[in-house]
């Protein structure tokens, strides 16, 4: 396949994401590239073995610095490394360890919690989880309850988290916790790291659509936490989140997600009673339209991002758009593959042919899409930030 | 108007004996149980002792009722989600038989529920369920041999209504699932309702009807079945669209009911809009059964065009303006997302339903 420059990128850029392909081409178990490209499960062993690999090459934490084990790449990089990985079906690891609390360890942790805490991400043998929603504690997430209590050097924690992905695999959380009353409550909330084995931390499993494991209710219950697990200052979390979140805006857009599920969406209408169909033919050009138009917004963040220029405004766009066409593909492909994708693939199987038990996990795709527009601040709440930050309304 | 677009006290009662009866027994918990186990004889049973599958036949073939009956009882198995084959069993297949020369032979059966058929048309790389003649199963001297996929409600046939050719014009044909070279193979849907392959070796069938005959009854199943699933699909967004209300005014963020957000409440009255439009043209098609048959090709299309989209926008919402409780399977809103995003994977693609839509209407009239 020949690729075109795209507009602001060099041929060392280029050059960078053919030396990706050819590697992740060379070294992802193609088993676990094609489950992740049909949207079926992969193991949490399948996620290490591939992030052992990326460490390996020194590419496992693109975000952070190279002085602490990261790729130290630049904002292009990072944007080419997202781009393909999703293009090319690869797992996508302990995001909260690499993409979150990683970062945030870096820059706010001390020398101390970087020697401790970092090694184990990058070894894979670590595997964290996020404890910042709550039951009361969504969209509204500064009203959180989870308290911690001085003892001595330590804190004492007792609250409940939500929706805690992954917590049934980690044996580590980084949780928002209130430590101090405060006037304004996004003040006195800190960050609290500690092991899922203390005593007092419990895990049950929430099933989501489709039957998905991946979320969890995690109680805490006067969990002992070591005064040396508090990272940065106390009562300081909020402002660091703001800047953690900042890192991940062009993540989080997944645009490589679209375009792969763009691609996807063209496999499967080769065939079936929609393929000739004119008008979801043109369907599909209008979501490759929007693919662009997410693409180029990204291309327009990142210009000024290596410019040394704040992005401004145009930035939030990025999460409600990305989410919408992530989901508006999602539905496409689904109904494009027709009543196979109404088979429960954790059922007893039916004997279909290849290509179309390769189209058993589009529902689920799509059902698990609709997370995209409620988690990491919700489409209301993006429009909320647009209208009163934004347009001043 | 000669049409009062509500159900009669009698229509009422129905509904309501169906809505009590899975009130009663058939709790969230025990579907929630049921929905990976499969065809739920426990519940099937229930159902057909209530004696109100007649109400699904009309009264010249054995039964008591008609369309609008069908409306009235798949509103509540909707709203409730009962897990068993009636649409599939009793009113595509089922509307088949009984309307078919064989009719008076099965009507005692099927309105006992101690007969299940299913239609068995689609093969192959076949995935419009409303092309019925696009194949058909190879048969000489009554026999048929071949597969026939994506068989609803299949995993608990007692019968398979089965299309096949000799050579010349299409024949609808009855096949016992015991017949000798019958196997069936069976799975479940995301919703958790039942679906099949079967395959058939020399398998001896009935003929039910052959050339148009078999084309009329092909098609006034289809559209029979897909009213009754049009009507379950409203019963499923009324669930819906007391649900959300209901959770946005008991759940506070920002030290508010989240219902108190304008933008919240704009979104449930677009549900609204959609789901009135959704019940008005479901009306439509179910009266539709006594006009010319292009007429009701054409209601019926619409209908399923209008609900389809409907189901996708209040299923979305509902999730959505629940937050990440929408997508727990603790909640019934996670459950009628599922069965509502089946609805046009069984019942086939909008641009389908528009392309039958167009030939059906008169562009002179609207
Ligand atoms: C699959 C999944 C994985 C998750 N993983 C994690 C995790 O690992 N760690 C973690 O901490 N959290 C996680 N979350 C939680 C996620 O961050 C929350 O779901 C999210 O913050 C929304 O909160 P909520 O679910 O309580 O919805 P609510 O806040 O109750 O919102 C319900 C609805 O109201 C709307 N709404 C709320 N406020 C307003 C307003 N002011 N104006 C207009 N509309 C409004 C919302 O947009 C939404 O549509 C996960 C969620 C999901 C679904």
């Amino acid at each position: 396949m020949t690729r075109h420059l795209d507009p602001g990128f060099t041929e060392a850029d280029e050059a960078f994401r053919s030396e990706l392909r050819a590697f992740i081409e060379a070294e992802l178990d193609p088993a676990v590239r094609d489950a992740v490209g049909r949207g079926a499960s992969v193991t949490k062993a399948q996620h290490q073995a591939w992030q052992r690999k990326l460490a390996a090459k020194g590419w496992l934490a693109p975000n952070w610095p190279k002085e602490y084990g990261g790729a130290g790449w630049n904002s292009v990089r990072r944007f080419i490394f997202d781009e393909e990985t999703a293009l090319m079906d690869t797992p996508r690891g302990n995001v909260p360890a690499i993409d979150l609390v990683g970062p945030l360890i870096c820059t706010f942790g001390t020398e101390e919690q970087k020697a401790r805490l970092l090694p184990g991400i990058l070894s894979s043998e670590d595997w964290w989880c996020q404890g910042f929603s709550e039951p009361g504690a969504g969209s509204d997430l500064a009203s959180l309850r989870t308290r911690g209590l001085r003892d001595g050097d330590d804190w004492i924690v007792t609250g409940t988290k939500l929706w805690t992905s992954h917590a049934q695999n980690a044996n580590w959380m980084f949780a928002l916790v209130r430590t101090s009353e405060h006037p304004k409550k996004q003040g006195g909330i800190s960050y609290l790291v500690f092991p899922m084995d203390s005593p007092g931390v419990s895990v049950t499993p929430i099933i989501t659509l489709g039957g998905v494991h991946a979320v969890n209710q995690v109680f805490l219950d006067e969990v002992r936490v070591p005064g040396a697990n508090l990272i940065g200052a106390e009562g300081d979390a909020w402002r660091m989140t703001g800047y953690v979140l900042g890192l991940e805006r062009l993540v989080g857009a997944g645009i490589g997600h679209s375009q792969r599920l763009l691609k996807h969406l063209r496999d499967v209408l080769k065939t079936g009673p929609l393929a000739e169909d004119r008008a979801f033919r043109d369907r599909v050009a209008a979501l490759h339209t929007d693919v662009l138009a997410l693409k180029y917004t990204a291309h327009r963040v990142l210009a000024a991002e290596m410019a040394g220029e704040p992005a401004g405004t145009v930035v939030s766009v990025l999460k409600l758009k990305g989410a919408a066409v992530q989901q508006d593909l999602a539905e496409a492909i689904m109904e494009a593959a027709g009543p196979v994708a109404a088979v429960s693939p954790r059922a007893e199987p039916l004997d279909l042919p290849a290509d179309e038990d390769a189209l058993l996990w589009t529902a689920t795709t799509y059902l698990d899409r609709r997370k995209l527009s409620i988690y990491g601040g919700s489409s209301e709440i993006q429009r909320n930030i647009i209208a009163r930050r934004i347009l001043k309304i | 108007m000669t049409v009062a677009y509500v159900f009669s006290e009698d229509q009422g009662m129905l509904a309501d004996s169906v809505a009590r009866f899975l009130e009663r027994d058939y709790p969230p918990a025990r579907r929630r149980a049921a929905l990976t186990a499969g065809f739920d004889e426990m519940l099937w049973q229930g159902l057909a002792n209530l004696g109100l599958f007649g109400a699904l036949f009309d009264e010249d073939q054995g039964g008591f009722g008609g369309p609008v009956e069908t409306m009235a009882l798949f509103g509540p198995l909707g709203r409730h989600m009962a897990l068993a084959p009636v649409l599939e069993c009793m009113v595509t297949a089922g509307s088949i038989l009984a309307a078919s020369t064989l009719g008076p032979d099965h009507t005692e059966a099927l309105t006992t529920g101690t007969m299940r058929p299913a239609l068995a048309t689609l093969e192959g790389q076949a995935r419009d369920p409303w092309d019925v003649t696009a194949v058909a199963l190879p048969m000489s001297g009554g026999m048929l041999s071949g597969a026939k996929r994506w068989v609803q409600g299949g995993d608990a046939a007692t019968h398979f209504l089965v299309t096949a050719r000799d050579g010349g014009a299409l024949s609808l044909w009855l096949v016992a699932a015991d017949a000798p070279g019958v196997s069936v193979t069976s799975s479940l849907r995301i919703d958790g309702h039942g679906i099949a392959e079967v395959t058939f070796d020399s398998s001896p069938g009935t003929l039910v009807a052959s050339g148009d005959e078999a084309a009329r009854l092909l098609s006034l199943g289809l559209d029979r079945g897909a009213m009754a699933a049009c009507a379950q699909a409203v019963g499923e967004m009324d669930a819906l669209m007391e649900a959300t209300p209901e959770y946005l005014r008991g759940r506070e963020q920002y030290g508010v009911p989240l219902a108190s957000f304008q933008a919240l409440q704009h979104r449930m009255a677009d549900m609204f809009v959609a789901l009135e439009c959704a019940r008005s043209l479901c009306w439509h098609g179910t009266l539709a059964f006594e006009r010319p048959e292009a007429d009701r090709r054409a209601a019926v299309a619409a209908a399923l065009v209008q609900v389809g989209r409907s189901a996708r926008f209040i299923g979305q919402q509902a999730v959505q303006l629940h937050g990440g409780m929408g997508m727990s399977e603790e909640m019934p809103v996670a459950h009628h997302f599922l069965s509502l995003t089946t609805f046009g994977l069984v019942r086939g693609a909008e641009p389908l339903h528009l392309r039958r839509f167009e030939a059906a209407t008169d562009p002179e009239r609207t």
